[in-house]
């Protein structure tokens, strides 16, 4: 019969032993003890101001675009619209520091010759003949304006917790004009904004005239260019 | 055998619960990953001037005509990716709202932008890197005495995008400002100011400046909306720069107020005009101009206008309350006269004789309850018969019906021609309800019922309780 009465003496098994051990060396293999004084380096790369299309995460957008509405084929002006900035697709304005007297956020398209275009049909964006239904004397045969509207658009604080949109002010309502008008503000930081912060806008409504008989294509397209200037 | 399992059982156990409290704890004590959160691309001036820390933000030099300018841009890569970027200079663009741009990379450059050599146009960073790219600023022998803007960008390369509406492409641009020295003019005015209403139902308030000086000037704007009473409501502004001959304007947006009402809002320039100042340096004293006051008229909310039209009712009921009271103090001061009361003289008698409220008697003579004129000798009654109006018989309901219905409300007074069925006395001290009714000459049931008395047995009657009884003379 066994003495089931005889006390056992503590003794931590060598298998435990060796588990803990190797537990402890896992999970601390990041921390590398060359000698009795450990330098932990780090370094922190200079930010610089921009201007992002970036998705609920914060991610950058590989290939941002802004989808409008199709029109048929009609015999009159028409009215195309979309909305710049949505939920997976925000425009994101972050300032680390780095334009302490403002800045200012416009869109442009990549050229002012630039136009919507289509394997060899094209109308334009920035001419405001007809009220931009039809050619003016720019230097295309093109009509078609665009509009962008961000008064109505959502401005919010991004990122930093402790950031106010206090002293950043949307644009008001702008049509291109050849010449006169290439850019649209769509945001401006005062001198007096946060000079550490970020900031997200979405629904910039954009709307473009459509020139009558504008032949019929699935794929126009046109490239505009998103800029944040230090002022 | 069982013992054997048991005890493996318990060390099995205890192996894994160190491992994973192991594990745990030397997790917390792990370095974590540091990381930028976000980063993007674009640069910053690489020789920033320690008396001027603008040049931390843009680039600002002076020099002479037919002088070089060496400076450089640190190209910034923050982004989790390689990047391909172009670097290049060009012009700055004057927008219809006279804010400025920077020109695109496609177009021609006329003026600041070709005084630029890039050392290069195309970098191309790993991941969390940057390069230094310096470039050269050729100042031509015809440049003009004054401030001359360009802007350096950095822009990410990519291939255009075809069949996918509009395609969004991202750049930063940093301002150059290069100031040929000379007769240097600072000078602001006030262009104007407007107020529209936006799209969310909102005021956008647009107040603009011309910079009729050479120079760019940071001006200070300061926009203030008050209530017509003088009350601040809202206030907006902020520094600009302005550049050089150009009319600049802003949209603050101003939030609907909820009660609405008439506002006045106006906004004042401020700039250094002294010529020590420049891009970035200012001596501190500024010089204000005054931009047009405007008003405004803003709709209140629809539960705003209701409780408004209430209390402004209401204001007016008082007034015109306060106006009839006004007028019949007039009246009993200018009007009434002295009278010597006689024995057995009885101020409800005496009202009615007259037509006057006997309340209205009282308090004229400071009569106190009982309201007894044994004590009194004389009094004061009104000179003439003719009824009068008492402020106090036309209530704020009557006054209201009287403008819906455009009746013009009487108030409930006696006059000669009417004769009421009741006339009011006033108990004595030691009056019970068999006196009163005696002296109106009907039982106590009959007095208790016309006062709606329910015990007329148990009632205690007290000196200044006002009775009803029978008008004699109905």
């Amino acid at each position: 019969m066994k003495n089931v009465s005889k006390a056992h003496s503590f003794r931590l098994p060598t298998k435990i032993l060796l588990g803990w051990m190797a537990a402890l060396t896992i999970s601390t293999a990041s921390i590398v003890l060359a000698s009795s004084t450990s330098n932990f380096t780090h370094s922190v790369n200079a930010g610089t101001l921009a201007v992002d299309i970036v998705d609920g995460s914060y991610v950058t957008v590989g290939s941002p675009s802004v989808a409008m509405s199709a029109t048929t084929f009609g015999f009159t002006c028409q009215t195309s619209t979309g909305t710049f900035g949505t939920a997976s697709q925000k425009i994101y304005v972050s300032n680390p520091d780095a334009a302490d007297n403002g800045w200012r956020v416009d869109l442009a398209a990549s050229a002012t010759t630039a136009a919507w275009d289509s394997a060899g049909t094209d109308f334009d964006f920035n001419d405001d003949s007809g009220s931009g239904c039809t050619d003016g004397a720019d230097t295309d045969s093109l009509g078609g304006q665009m509009t962008v509207n961000p008064s109505g658009a959502t401005l919010a604080v991004g990122q930093c917790s402790t950031c106010v949109v206090t002293n950043v002010s949307k644009g008001d309502s702008e049509s291109y004009v050849e010449g006169s008008n290439d850019a649209i503000d769509l945001l401006t930081g005062a001198a007096n904004s946060d000079d550490t912060g970020d900031w997200t806008l979405v629904t910039v409504a954009v709307s473009q005239k459509v020139p009558a008989e504008q032949p019929v294509a699935a794929d126009y397209d046109i490239n505009m260019v998103l800029s944040i200037t230090a002022l | 055998m069982l013992y054997n399992l048991l005890m493996r059982t318990k060390q099995l156990a205890l192996t894994s619960l160190i491992v994973l409290t192991s594990g745990a704890l030397a997790g917390c004590f792990s370095l974590p990953a540091l990381a930028i959160e976000y980063g993007g691309i674009g640069g910053r001036p690489a020789n920033p001037k320690s008396d001027n820390p603008r040049t931390q933000s843009i680039f600002v030099h002076e020099g002479t005509p037919g002088t070089v300018i060496e400076d450089g841009i640190v190209v910034i890569n923050n982004s989790p990716t390689p990047k391909t970027l172009f670097v290049y200079a060009t012009d700055i663009a004057t927008e219809a709202d006279g804010e400025f741009s920077c020109e695109q990379l496609l177009d021609t450059r006329n003026d600041v932008g070709t005084w630029v050599e890039m050392e290069k146009s195309e970098v191309t960073l790993a991941s969390k890197t940057s390069e230094t790219v310096n470039f050269k600023i050729n100042i031509p022998a015809t440049a003009s005495v004054g401030e001359n803007n360009g802007c350096i960008a950095v822009q990410e390369k990519k291939e255009s995008a075809e069949g996918s509406g509009v395609t969004i492409s991202t750049r930063t641009a940093l301002r150059l400002v290069v100031t040929v020295p000379g007769d240097i003019k600072r000078e602001v005015k006030i262009a104007g100011y407007k107020i529209t209403l936006n799209d969310n139902d909102n005021y956008f308030l647009h107040p603009s400046v011309t910079n009729t000086g050479n120079v760019s000037i940071d001006t200070d704007i300061q926009v203030s909306t008050r209530y017509w009473f003088g009350l601040l409501a809202a206030k907006h502004g902020g520094e600009f720069p302005v550049l050089r001959g150009q009319t600049s304007e802003w949209n603050f947006e101003l939030i609907r107020p909820f009660w609405g009402g008439l506002f006045f809002s106006t906004f004042k320039a401020g700039y250094d005009p002294s010529l020590e100042a420049s891009v970035g340096k200012n001596t501190g004293d500024l010089t204000y101009v005054r931009g047009p006051i405007r008003l405004l008229f803003v709709m209140p909310h629809p539960i705003a206008l209701v409780v408004e039209l209430l209390v402004l009712l209401l204001l007016l009921w008082g007034i015109y309350r306060f106006i009839q009271l006004r007028k019949r103090n007039q009246w009993m001061q200018s009007t009434w006269v002295e009278y010597k009361v006689k024995p057995g003289d009885d101020l409800m008698e005496l009202a009615d004789k007259y037509d006057v409220d006997w309340k209205l008697m009282a308090k004229r003579n400071k009569l106190k309850p009982p309201y007894n004129l044994k004590k009194v000798a004389t009094i004061y009654i009104p000179s003439d018969k003719t009824p009068t109006e008492t402020a106090s018989s036309v209530s704020f309901g009557m006054w209201l019906k009287s403008i819906f219905n455009k009746k013009k409300v009487q108030p409930a007074q006696s006059t000669k021609t009417i004769v009421s069925k009741y006339i009011s006395v006033v108990s004595e001290p030691g009056d019970k309800l068999k006196d009163v009714a005696d002296y109106a000459g009907i039982t106590v049931a009959q007095l208790a019922k016309i006062n709606n008395i329910k015990n007329s047995r148990t009632y205690k009657l007290r000196a200044g309780t006002e009775l009803k009884i029978p008008n004699p003379d109905n």
